[in-house]
Formats: C-alpha cells, structure tokens, sequence
C-alpha cells in the first residue's frame, strides 16, 4: 500500500512530472523500422506528448511535434520533402529539429519564420526499430543491449497499445509467482473450456523461493520452483529487468525483450521484441526480414484474448484499472519485488534531481559494443520451454512463425 | 487487517531511522506490505540513501523460555 501522492509521483509521466524527467534520459522506441518502409509518417504518442514520426525525402528519420505552430494541423497529414515535412495546410516546412524552414505565403523578406519552432526530437534505428530521446542534451548513446546486434538470429517484433498505466504493466516483471497463477492454473482453466488437454502444460509448478538482486543494468529475478533445487538457471542466473522499463525474458531457442513505453498516464507502448536462435549449425539466410504484428487484447466481441500468454497479463494489467490504485492494494511477502523496483525507481529518480545520470544511461562508447545481458537458458528444467510453445505465446501472431521455427530447426535453410 | 487499519500502519513511519528526515515527501518510499498476518512498512529516505523495515510491537513474546 502507497499512499495517494507517492502513486502518483510514480505513475505520472507528462513533461514536467519527475517520472517523465526520468523517462526522458532514456532513448525509448517507437515504432518498427518497417513501419516506415510503406509510409511517410506516423503519428506517436510519448510521454503526454503527441508527435510525428517521419522519413524525409533523402531518407532520414525525424520526430518532430504533430501539431504545425500556425493554425494547429497535424503534422501526419504531412507532405515529406527533401529536408524536412511540410504541413498539408498552407505549406509551412519544418526540419527534424522542429525549425520552421518556410512559411510560402508570407512576404520573401518576412523573418516571421525564424521565430517559429515546434518541439524536434533525436531518432536512431537500431535492431528494426526506431528510438527516440526526449531529454536535455547531451544525449547519450542508445545502448546495444545484445539482442538488438546478435548476429544469425530471426527477429519478430509484436506491439499493442496497452489501455492503462506503465507502472502496473512492469511491476508484473517483478511479480515470479503469478507465473504459476496466471499463466498455470488459469490457463489450465482456459485449456478446459477450449477442450484441450490440461495435463501437459508445462508452467503450473508452486514457486519454492524467489529472489531479487539489484546490478549493473536494473533486477534480476530468480525462482526455485517445485521439483527443482538452488543450482538450477533459473535460481543462479535467473533473468533481468532492464531499468527502467525492459523485461529480458527467454531460453534455449528465443530470447526476447519486453518494452514498456509510455504514451501517457493511461497508455502504454508494448513492444514484444524476439530473437529465435538456431539450432547448432544452422545458418539463418541472411536478410531474413523481421516480421511486425499487433498481439490483441480483445476479440471482435469485446472479450479478452487470454489463451496465450501475453493476453493473459494484458488481461490482469488492464482490469487493474486505468491507473492501478496502490492505495487500497494489499501485498505481501511475495510482492517484495514490486517494493524493491519502486525504490530503485525512486533512487534513480533522485539520481536525476542531482543532475546525475541514472541507471543505465550509458555514454561510454568501449562499454556500448555490445551489452550482454545475464538470462537462464534451461527454463524450468525445460530448455526449450518457450520456443517450444511458440504458438501460446505474442509470437503465434508473426504469419511467418511456422517458417520461422522449420528454419531454426535448420529444414529450410536451403529453401529461403 | 481492515483497510482503515493498514493505511493507519502506513502512517507508522514518519522520519528516517539515520538522518531524521521527515518521510512525508512522496519521493521517499513508504511501502505498506503483510508478512504472516504483521503489518510490515518498508521505507527508503530520499535524502541519506538509508532503508529499511519498521514494524509496530503490539505484543512482546519470548519464544524460547529458559528451562527451570
């Protein structure tokens, strides 16, 4: 239980908020790289702001604010031009910067355009996806964390567009056992009423022990469930969450990410970001293009999607409310977690107010080649637990995922 | 425990244990949770660094008596 002001210090994220200065030091992505391939622009929302993200005539990205400063017109209704996206309605250019370039119906000699400027944000591609830096200068370097440059892997990138507060969706991350739960016994309920045999779901064993640990990069959890014992991976490596708002997640065959970005208070960016590694020896063709869907959150009828397992947390982060009320929340010794991420949140937070840099807001180009992040690879004693049940999870959503697993497997590489 | 009586609990804490700053500040953590039925609040104090856990005696045991 928090008390109502300190809910909202943590959950509120506009310009401005100390949760949102927060988030502003960090390079956060907003879209696919592919996404932009068969458009000019899309229309973002980050942190309570709305913006315009666009690809420039030479190519170049840009993010500028959607609205033109003269009369209000979204800037995603754009035209893109050689340097920069000129507004559909009375033709003012702006640069990437958010610089007025031109305003065509004023007087040549005007200079009413040098005092013109809409709000101009950094973008970088890296991994397919593009992210962008909305805090002061300078910024830092957007880390290379490992599944973003791992060579000889096939990549799937899932979103939604989540309908309810950031903080609920990664205190999730911090909460092992509802493992068992959620993604067990419920699902075994699911199971039933679909007719599909529960017995051999292989996610439902009571958790014996669970750890946390602060490092380098943010939290790394760690579980003992029934049946295993304190030198199993899944105790003594265990997987991260990436401060402030990644979940490293995976096992032999996929190791994923899970990104959390705040579009507002009420709104978050998910993004479920894969790498399916291949067996020993295979080779993935190269060029293999990395395939983009929407994991649903409803059915056309209104009803959650919850047998997989994604739909399954949106399904609890959601009917937790739009902002999940910690007032009246009641935890206990397994929410131990959610209290240790809250005040790591806090400390970085301070971190900031002292105009330090906070957690993993990196600027040390040796220590950016690659960042390796530590995650277990024998899930439950399973091994290949996830990539095993690839259709029970977002990923079932990529059309090429049956493609994607036969060339893991190393049956088509000669065919691709 | 009632949920009139958790928040009171929550209120429990009002000054870090090291450097006596005052917690009230919603960028210090007061962090209310239940271990076996005691009300439990965790605090971190945003001006020294300094945590920890504070729980309200109500009852003092003596577990293992001394044999006569």
């Amino acid at each position: 239980m928090l008390s109502k002001e300190r809910n909202e210090l943590l959950t509120q994220v506009g310009p401005g908020t100390p949760m949102g200065n927060l988030f502003r030091r960090y390079w956060l992505p907003i879209a696919a790289a592919s996404e932009l391939k068969d458009q000019w622009t899309k229309k973002v929302r980050l942190l309570g702001e709305d913006l315009v993200l666009y690809r420039d005539r030479r190519g170049k990205l840009g993010l500028i604010g959607d609205r033109c400063a003269h009369r209000g017109v979204s800037m995603t209704c754009g035209i893109p031009e050689h340097n920069g996206l000129r507004c559909p309605y009375h033709g003012w250019l702006y640069d990437g910067d958010g610089r007025c370039l031109e305003q065509p119906n004023e007087p040549d000699t005007s200079t009413f355009k040098d005092k013109v400027k809409i709000p101009g944000y950094k973008v970088q591609e890296l991994g397919g996806l593009i992210f962008a830096y909305l805090g002061p200068e300078p910024a830092p370097l957007l880390p290379r964390y490992d599944l973003f440059v791992r060579k000889n892997v096939v990549r799937t990138i899932g979103y939604a567009v989540i309908p309810c507060n950031w903080l609920q969706i990664m205190e999730n991350s911090l909460d092992p056992t509802h493992l068992e739960w959620l993604h067990g016994r419920y699902f075994q309920y699911v199971f039933e009423q679909n007719g599909r045999p529960q017995e051999s779901w292989p996610i439902s064993r009571h958790h014996q022990k669970i750890g946390f640990d602060v490092f380098e990069y943010g939290i790394i959890k760690r579980r003992v469930l029934e049946g295993q014992t304190e030198d199993c991976e899944d105790w003594v490596v265990g997987h991260p969450v990436v401060f402030p708002n990644m979940l490293r997640v995976g096992d032999y065959g996929a190791h994923s990410f899970q990104i959390r970005v705040p579009m507002d208070d009420t709104h978050t960016y998910h993004i479920w970001y894969t790498c399916f590694v291949p067996n020993e020896g295979v080779q993935v063709p190269e060029d293999y293009p990395i395939s983009l869907y929407e994991a649903p959150l409803k059915d056309e009828r209104g009803n959650f999607v919850t047998d997989y397992i994604d739909g399954q947390d949106m399904m609890s982060w959601v009917t937790q409310g739009e902002i999940a009320d910690r007032t009246t929340e009641r935890l206990g010794t397994s929410d131990k977690g959610i209290i240790l991420y809250r005040q790591l949140l806090l400390q970085e937070l301070a971190k900031v107010e002292r105009g330090e840099d906070p957690m993993c807001v990196i600027r040390d180009e040796a220590k950016n080649d690659v960042i390796v992040l530590p995650q277990e690879e024998n899930k439950y004693g399973v091994g290949d637990l996830l990539s095993g049940i690839a259709k029970d999870w977002n990923t079932r959503y990529a059309l090429n995922i049956d493609e994607i697993i036969q060339i893991c497997k190393g049956r088509m590489s000669q065919t691709v | 425990m009632l949920q009139e009586e958790a928040k009171a609990a929550l209120e429990f804490v009002c000054y870090c244990a090291r450097c006596g700053a005052s917690l009230a500040d919603p960028r210090n953590l007061v962090n209310l949770y239940s271990d076996t039925g005691r009300s439990i609040c965790f605090w971190w104090c945003h001006a020294c660094g300094a945590k920890g856990e504070a729980v309200e005696v109500d009852r003092v045991t003596a577990p293992h008596m001394a044999e006569e």
